[in-house]
């Protein structure tokens, strides 16, 4: 019986002493790619910029009524917190409009990096052959 | 034979329970604004990255632009911790050029929040005046109830606690502390228990007897 014990201190103790030490989180954030649109109005941007947030992301929002700043953030984790964000920049330039996507996430806790995020906001965004859309 | 078997299901569920909360990453957030878009009727693009530049190295550090001659520059920082970053978008237009302005923070960790970040910036590259933003605050200097922030000596050892719960060992090797009510637990060389004294000043643990420096 106090052999058994012990053996069981003891695993108990090299696990904890092996066990890692809660990670260090950063923040990973990029400038994603700028599309353009030379003949498109400025609504077609903020609609598809809130459908492309309202896709990827959740908490989509305006940052001003008609500013063409959009943000959003989360999902959020089982802790309730949110370890990404994004926010798309659109602005009316000749007859069409620049739009560009900056993505943030907190890693470890994030499973995709801001790099991936925001290629995935790209895609939801639209491309040439939707939306007429160039990206670089 | 029940009660053990019952006896053995805790033991387990908290040993399980233990290790996960070791293993964790620090719970945190994102916290991610867009800023003020200054729209300039002269200049040129690269006029608003020399500004952004300017900027962003200000209050954060290295200013990149990726790619070079792409108007898109970002910076993370501060220096002692990363836990902020922006990025500025220079976009040249026929007559002159907009920017706009993207901020992120690791909340609670960041001292500041996303939108102090992102005015502290937006100002700066307007050449308006700047407050400083919020800086650590200094190493108390009494014998906190609230914490182990200080120098401890005792029991053969020297450790500097930080207020990132952070510790070093004066031979160099790191570890970390944390403290619930009065009970502490220092990580270095394995985990200890300790009790914090009712003025601060000692902790007192099966392994290490330590006085604090305040």
């Amino acid at each position: 019986m106090m052999m058994r014990g012990f053996c069981l201190a003891l695993a108990v103790a090299l696990v904890a002493a092996g066990a890692p030490r809660p990670a260090q989180a950063m923040i990973d954030m990029v400038s994603g790619a700028r599309g353009t649109a030379k003949s498109a109005a400025l609504e077609d941007c903020n609609a598809r910029a809130k459908g492309a947030l309202s896709t990827v992301l959740t908490n989509t929002y305006e940052a001003g009524a008609g500013t063409g700043q959009w943000a959003a953030s989360g999902p959020a984790d089982a802790s309730g917190n949110a370890n990404t964000g994004a926010a798309i920049h659109c602005f009316p330039v000749g007859k069409g409009y620049v739009v560009t996507l900056t993505c943030a996430v907190q890693l470890p806790n994030s499973t995709e990096s801001a790099h991936d995020l925001c290629g995935r906001l790209e895609t939801a965004f639209g491309n040439q052959q939707n939306g007429g859309i160039a990206w670089s | 034979m029940e009660l053990k078997s019952r006896r053995s299901k805790a033991f387990v569920a908290i040993f399980v329970a233990c290790v996960l909360a070791s293993v964790a990453a620090a719970s945190s957030s994102v916290d991610m604004t867009t800023g003020i878009r200054f729209v300039r009727p002269t200049g040129t693009q690269a006029d608003c990255g020399a500004k952004a530049k300017d900027a962003l190295n200000a209050f954060l550090l290295d200013a990149q632009e990726s790619p070079p001659g792409s108007g898109e520059w970002s910076a993370e920082g501060p220096a002692d911790k990363m836990t902020g970053a922006a990025v500025l978008h220079c976009i040249g237009l026929d007559k002159g050029y907009v920017v706009t302005l993207t901020c992120a923070v690791q909340s609670p960790q960041s001292l500041y929040a996303a939108a102090a970040l992102c005015q502290t910036i937006a100002n700066r590259f307007a050449g308006r005046p700047t407050q400083p933003l919020a800086t650590p605050t200094p190493l108390p200097s009494g014998c906190s109830l609230t914490n182990l922030v200080g120098d401890w000596t005792g029991s053969g050892v020297t450790l500097h606690m930080t207020v990132e719960n952070g510790l070093l060992g004066g031979d160099g090797v790191s570890g970390s502390w944390y403290l619930s009510g009065n009970a502490a637990t220092i990580t270095y060389y394995g985990d200890h228990t300790a009790t914090l004294s009712a003025d601060g000043k000692h902790l007192d643990g099966r392994d290490y007897h330590l006085t604090r420096k305040c």
